[in-house]
């Protein structure tokens, strides 16, 4: 009857958003980082390049002396290695610098230490094992520098980290800051389904309670406001059913006292006592169809009291078969049941007898004979379920909402007697049941059940 | 109002002469009802006013009150609240023309031990005066029911006329033994669902047809005379 539960909407709203945020904090780290490696790697392969210019410049105005002094100047500053040049005469003999490629070369490259070059000893242990280099080819010979490339490596996972930290601890915050917003959204939307329930349920005068200065807020007034002007439509039918229902039934009811005592004495002819009694049959269906029509009304307007108690369906069930299974005999069908030892449901005894008869009387007016019709309670996981099934020309699947309406007689069924109100008063018993009518094919014939309990 | 007015009457039927108020503001149904019963040999006094009624129900001693539920002065449900406040427990029938069954309960909670919408039959207001009329009392000792030739046994549950055995199913013995109490009285579709079905409302399936026409079947058809003769309009009523 109920469908499982889902997550509200506010609350996978804020699951979703903060899933979007995490994916754009994501994506956000990930620019960042190939932004900043490109730029560091960058600033690195000018550095080298501007290394070995400083040193070809010093090769072509001060000598190899000079260069060679300047190359362990720089030899002795970088000890950790995180500079390295080297010196390459044109025969390609290495001739000075604290590292000696395998191949001299010209322009960038990325070299790596034992694959592509041999690093002199590093006093201090620590050793780089990948570097940008560059070289540069003049007539006295190759220089060769390179950097460490592993300071672009640290660099951006500084920034990772930091990047990781800041979004961690700012995701974490938004889930709980939408869960919290969500949960308190959900229970202010609950507050609203309680107090809708219950107005359905006949409590008229309940009101929302919510004074937030916010969308929610001002659908609560907006719904206090529709459920004052129900009330208000309530109190008239009330009012007016009750104003009709006097002006109608007076004027029927000295009708009838005026006609009855002819029907009962013999001084009234034969043939006249027969028509008058049939003007009596007549006038009699004529209150009990306005009083269909009046009822439903009450209830539909919550007016009709539940009165609720937990009793036997099974029980029940068997004595309206009892009833029933004459008058289907009678009228040539056959009646057959499936009921258990008992069935303890809660609701108001009368209103269920009287929609089970009115199925079952449906089932037996709308089929010609002979149909089987059964009667049936079966137990579900936590309720009992009723059904009541014909194998008559059924309702298409079309019409079957509509069948449930008020005064709806569907085209098939108009030359039999009855006011299209049985289904739409089962409809209206079971709404204030909390539960529903399932009209579904038999086929061939209807399938109507509902759940009790 | 007994069809044919038959005065051979068993000690059952002997219709208690009852001392009623009608509190009835319409005063053509109300001079219709004081008619009636008077016609049944009751005595009644009939008040249009809910507050004179109060005054006269405290001021004399009456067998049963009828009331209309809305009257001037003060409604029937408040008048009978009232009586009931003030210890007066004389039987009470409420007419209403307001709403049907749901206002039943409401009405029983106030103290009444009937209620009757509008427009009712009249003969079933009589029948219902006969159950409350006779509420207490007789049955006890009465273990078999003769009329004519019809002869039921409340013990065996077994009816025989002239001496042929009538099997009856359990509703139908039912609705005989009710019957057979109430020789020449109409019983009314809600009085019979009422008293042998437990229902208060129309079920709208025709089970009392159905039950009387099979009833009528087994103590009527083979024999000459038939006791249960069906009044168009009105009900049913068992004829000895």
């Amino acid at each position: 009857m109920t469908a499982p539960r889902r997550l509200s909407w506010s609350m996978r709203f804020a699951l979703m958003i903060s899933g979007v945020f995490s994916g754009a904090a994501v994506l956000a780290g990930a620019i960042a980082y190939v932004l900043l490696s490109g730029e560091l790697s960058g600033r690195l392969r000018q550095d080298v390049e501007s290394m070995a210019g400083n040193l070809a410049y010093t090769l072509q105005n001060g000598g190899p002396q000079d260069l060679l002094e300047q190359i362990d100047a720089l030899s002795a500053n970088a000890r950790d290695g995180s500079a390295v040049a080297a010196y390459i005469d044109p025969q390609g003999q290495h001739i000075a610098g604290n590292f000696s490629p395998d191949h001299p070369f010209a322009g960038h490259r990325a070299l790596r230490v034992g694959r592509d070059m041999t690093l002199a000893e590093m006093p201090n242990g620590v050793v780089p094992t990948d570097y940008f280099a560059y070289g540069l080819q003049t007539h006295q010979g190759w220089i060769i520098t390179g950097r460490d490339a592993e300071w672009v490596a640290e660099n951006t996972e500084v920034l990772l980290q930091g990047t990781a930290w800041g979004l961690g601890v700012a995701l974490i915050l938004s889930i709980a800051l939408s869960v919290f917003i969500a949960r308190r959204n959900e229970t202010r939307i609950e507050r609203f389904e309680g107090v809708l329930m219950a107005v359905g349920a006949g409590a008229h005068d309940l009101r929302v309670v919510d004074d937030g200065h916010d969308d929610i807020g001002r659908l609560a007034g907006r719904v206090n406001e529709t459920l004052a002007q129900l009330e208000t439509g309530i109190a008239t039918i009330r009012q007016v059913s009750t104003d009709v229902a006097h002006d109608l039934r007076a004027p029927l009811a000295r009708l009838r006292m005026r006609l009855e005592p002819h029907v009962l004495t013999d001084q009234t002819p034969d043939d006249l006592r027969d028509d008058l009694g049939r003007a009596l049959e007549d006038l009699d269906a004529l209150s009990a169809t306005f009083d269909a029509i009046l009822r439903l009304s009450r209830m539909q307007a919550g007016l009709v009291p539940l009165q609720a108690e937990a009793f036997d369906l099974a029980t029940l069930c068997r004595e309206l078969t009892e009833m029933l299974e004459p008058s289907a005999e009678d009228a040539g069908h056959t009646f057959t049941t499936d009921i258990p030892p008992t069935a303890i449901v809660h609701g108001d005894r009368d209103l269920i007898a009287q929609a089970v008869l009115n199925l079952a009387d449906n089932a037996m007016r709308h089929c010609s004979a002979p149909a089987d019709i059964q009667l049936s309670v079966m137990a579900g996981s936590d309720s009992w379920r009723i059904s009541v099934t014909d194998t008559g020309p059924g309702i298409p699947e079309a019409d079957r909402k509509r069948a449930t309406e008020r005064f709806v007689q569907l085209d098939a069924s108009r030359n039999t007697p009855g006011a299209g109100l049985g289904l739409s008063l089962v409809t209206e018993i079971l709404r204030l049941h909390g539960s529903e009518l399932h009209l579904s094919d038999n086929s061939p014939g209807l399938r109507a059940e509902f759940e009790l309990n | 109002m007994i069809v044919k007015r038959q005065k051979a009457a068993t000690p059952l039927l002997k219709v208690l002469r009852v001392k009623i108020l009608v509190a009835e503001d319409d005063a053509e149904i109300g001079d219709y009802i004081r008619k009636g019963l008077v016609a049944e040999g009751h005595s009644v006094d009939h008040l249009t006013d809910g507050r004179e009624a109060l005054t006269q129900a405290t001021l004399q001693p009456y067998d049963l009150f009828l009331f209309d539920r809305m009257l001037p002065g003060l409604d029937g449900l408040s008048l009978l609240k009232s009586l009931r406040a003030a210890q007066v427990a004389t039987p009470a029938i409420l007419l209403t023309a307001m709403g049907a069954v749901d206002d039943r309960v409401a009405g029983l909670r106030a103290g009444a031990d009937d209620y009757m919408v509008k427009p009712f039959a009249f003969v079933e207001l009589l029948a219902r005066i006969d159950t409350i009329a006779r509420r207490p009392g007789l049955r006890a000792e009465v273990t078999e029911l003769r009329q004519g030739d019809l002869h039921l046994d409340l013990l065996t549950r077994e009816a025989h006329r002239a001496g042929v055995l009538i099997d009856l199913q359990p509703r139908e013995f039912l609705l005989l033994k009710h019957f057979m109490e109430r020789p020449g009285r109409v019983q009314t579709r809600t009085i019979l669902l009422e008293a042998i079905w437990g229902l208060h409302f129309d079920p709208k399936t025709s089970v009392v047809e159905t039950h009387v026409s099979r009833l009528r079947a087994k103590i009527d058809k083979p024999f000459d005379k038939a006791y249960l003769t069906t009044l168009h309009g009105v009900g049913y009523v068992f004829q000895p």
